[in-house]
């Protein structure tokens, strides 16, 4: 494998006496898709956070596409490439849906310092962004107010935010939490779709989209990584089975 | 963006009403009229209504599109009228540079006041504007160099390329509906392109705006900067008008007043500003004329309005705001 486009070295975190990233290291390979998974209270949602830069570790090293980003803040690391979808539905309720996916394309320039033209006139944007809208299935969905679109339409809108801006890696929370059994298997396929051009880390709870997508899986347990490794070996490790999958490991 | 276009007769009135250009026109209409016919009271009234329409205006450009309530407006609008004073002593009276000028330097005070400011949310920020705005009281109050606490007089009106075309009343209250008409275009323009539309999706977003690589503290400071330097003007303009420049202009009270403006018209729609104004200046006015307890109905008057609010008349007039 090449160069990993994300790699964790050694991070800590805790919040008082709690340890909520206890040395973690791991990395995602630059085609991999690479899934974290982990009981409740693991620790995921932090390290999402110190992924994204949401959250400062205590120690270690967030090294993104070969750059060590530990210090940058959440917009200079979107602007490194680095696309998120939030584990709750987290769009701009106010905006339109088509609105939501121009704003998107728009930060790809990195600007918002644009007085004088309307948004509504840069062309390109809006055709980037009605095709990034008819790949995750909302055609014809675009005047709709994103905030009231269904629960599942929030979730694949936020994959066309994220998708619009052809991002070297896409960091997905939990992008099947409350949507509904034929819009996790659709949007699966969609990430499916993705294997090989974009590299991914997806925290999710949902085991067959977990097996269906991952390379490799981490398994964090207590802030802590418990393992890495194929999905098969997941499976066998008898640690994991009791602490964490077992009835629900297929 | 295009909004659907009304259909109902009621719905066709609130359009035009909240129309950007109604307000502006209404009152050019005003001093056109109070010049030919030689009413100079009318001329006064309409210009204090388009300086004080600028700085709602402009207030209203942070507090509706940004969500960034400032209770500390009165500070870049006192410091755009102290530009005209102590510029004017300095021996500079030409209107093209002091425009420019006030613009600067209530922008300015706004680049290290607003990044402190900005670190903060909610009812902090309302706190922290309101405590810059007062500290600038206090050292405007201080410079004895320039009337202190009892204000002073400006060195006169401004010139334009040294003509003292300013003299007449009619010719200010032309050049404050110019300025008033460019930055609502200006504004407008803004609300349209990409700076707005990030400002406002910072608003009601702000974890989702930044993750989407935009830098929300950027955004907000330079429209803080524009919203205090386009305050400035206004003050500057009103040093011009009542020749008399003291640390009142940027009291407090002002800093509510304006908010009054702005949430009167309606703070989500930026040509409501204006109209708050307008309506605030003709209350103070008419109903001040008529009893000294005028603030009282203008407290009749924002329940009115808040209540009615609640009930969302636009939609209740068939359109959606």
């Amino acid at each position: 494998m090449s160069e990993p486009i994300l790699r964790l070295d050694d991070i800590q975190k805790r919040y008082g006496a709690l340890i909520v990233s206890d040395h973690v290291s791991f990395s995602v390979g630059a085609k991999e898709i690479h899934a974290l998974i982990g009981p409740n209270g693991a620790g995921k949602s932090t390290l999402v956070g110190q992924i994204a830069g949401s959250i400062r570790p205590d120690a270690g090293r967030v090294v993104f596409d070969g750059r060590d980003v530990t210090g940058l803040p959440v917009a200079r690391r979107a602007r490194l490439g680095l696309a998120r979808v939030f584990q709750t539905s987290n769009v701009i309720a106010g905006f339109s849906a088509l609105d939501n996916v121009v704003l998107a394309a728009a930060a790809t320039d990195g600007t918002s310092f644009r007085f004088i033209r309307p948004l509504a006139g840069e062309r390109r944007l809006r055709e980037r962004a009605a095709a990034s809208l008819e790949r995750v299935g909302l055609a014809g969905r675009e005047t709709i107010l994103a905030g009231a679109l269904a629960h599942g339409e929030k979730r694949a809108l936020e994959l066309a935010m994220g998708l619009v801006q052809e991002p070297k890696f896409l960091l997905l929370d939990e992008p099947m939490a409350g949507t509904g059994r034929e819009e996790t298997e659709r949007l699966t396929e969609l990430l499916a779709s993705l294997d090989g051009k974009i590299p991914m880390l997806i925290v999710e709870h949902d085991m067959a989209t977990v097996f269906r997508l991952a390379h490799r899986i981490t398994v964090l347990i207590g802030g802590a990584v418990a393992i890495t490794g194929t999905a098969d070996e997941i499976r066998a490790d008898r640690q994991v089975r009791s602490a964490y999958l077992g009835e629900e490991a297929p | 963006m295009t909004s659907p276009a009304p259909r109902s007769l009621p719905a066709r009135l609130v359009a035009l009403l909240t129309h950007p250009v109604t307000a502006i026109a209404a009152i050019a209409l005003v001093v056109a009229a109070g010049q030919i016919l030689d009413q100079g009271f009318w001329v006064t009234l309409a210009t204090r209504a388009a300086i004080l329409g600028l700085a709602a205006l402009s207030l209203g450009f942070i507090l509706g599109q940004g969500g960034l309530v400032s209770f500390g407006h009165a500070a870049p609008f006192g410091i755009g009228a102290y530009v005209v004073l102590i510029a004017g002593e300095a021996g500079v009276r030409d209107v093209l540079v002091l425009l420019p000028l006030a613009f600067l330097g209530s922008a300015l005070f706004a680049l290290p006041t607003g990044a402190l400011a900005l670190r903060t949310r909610g009812v902090y920020f309302i706190m922290i504007t309101l405590a810059f705005a007062q500290m600038g009281y206090f050292v405007f109050s201080a410079l004895s160099a320039y009337g202190g606490d009892d204000g002073m007089s400006i060195a006169g009106r401004a010139t334009l390329l040294g003509a003292r075309v300013f003299r007449s009343d009619g010719a200010l209250a032309w050049l404050s509906i110019a300025v008033l008409a460019a930055a609502s275009l200006f504004l407008h323009r803004t609300v349209g392109a990409r700076f707005g539309h990030v400002l406002r999706a910072a608003r009601d977003n702000e974890a989702r705006t930044a993750a989407l690589g935009f830098s929300v503290f950027r955004t907000r400071l330079a429209a803080t900067m524009i919203a205090a330097g386009i305050a400035g003007l206004a003050g500057a303009l009103m040093a011009e008008q009542t020749g008399f420049v003291s640390p009142s202009l940027m009291n407090w009270h002002r800093s509510g007043e304006l908010i009054v403006m702005v949430v009167l018209g309606g703070s989500r729609r930026l040509s409501g500003a204006v109209l708050g104004a307008i309506v605030v200046v003709l209350v103070e006015e008419f109903l001040g004329e008529a009893t000294e307890y005028w603030k009282f109905g203008l407290g009749l008057l924002i329940l009115a309005v808040v209540a009615t609010r609640v009930v969302d008349l636009p939609r209740l007039l068939g359109r959606r705001a």
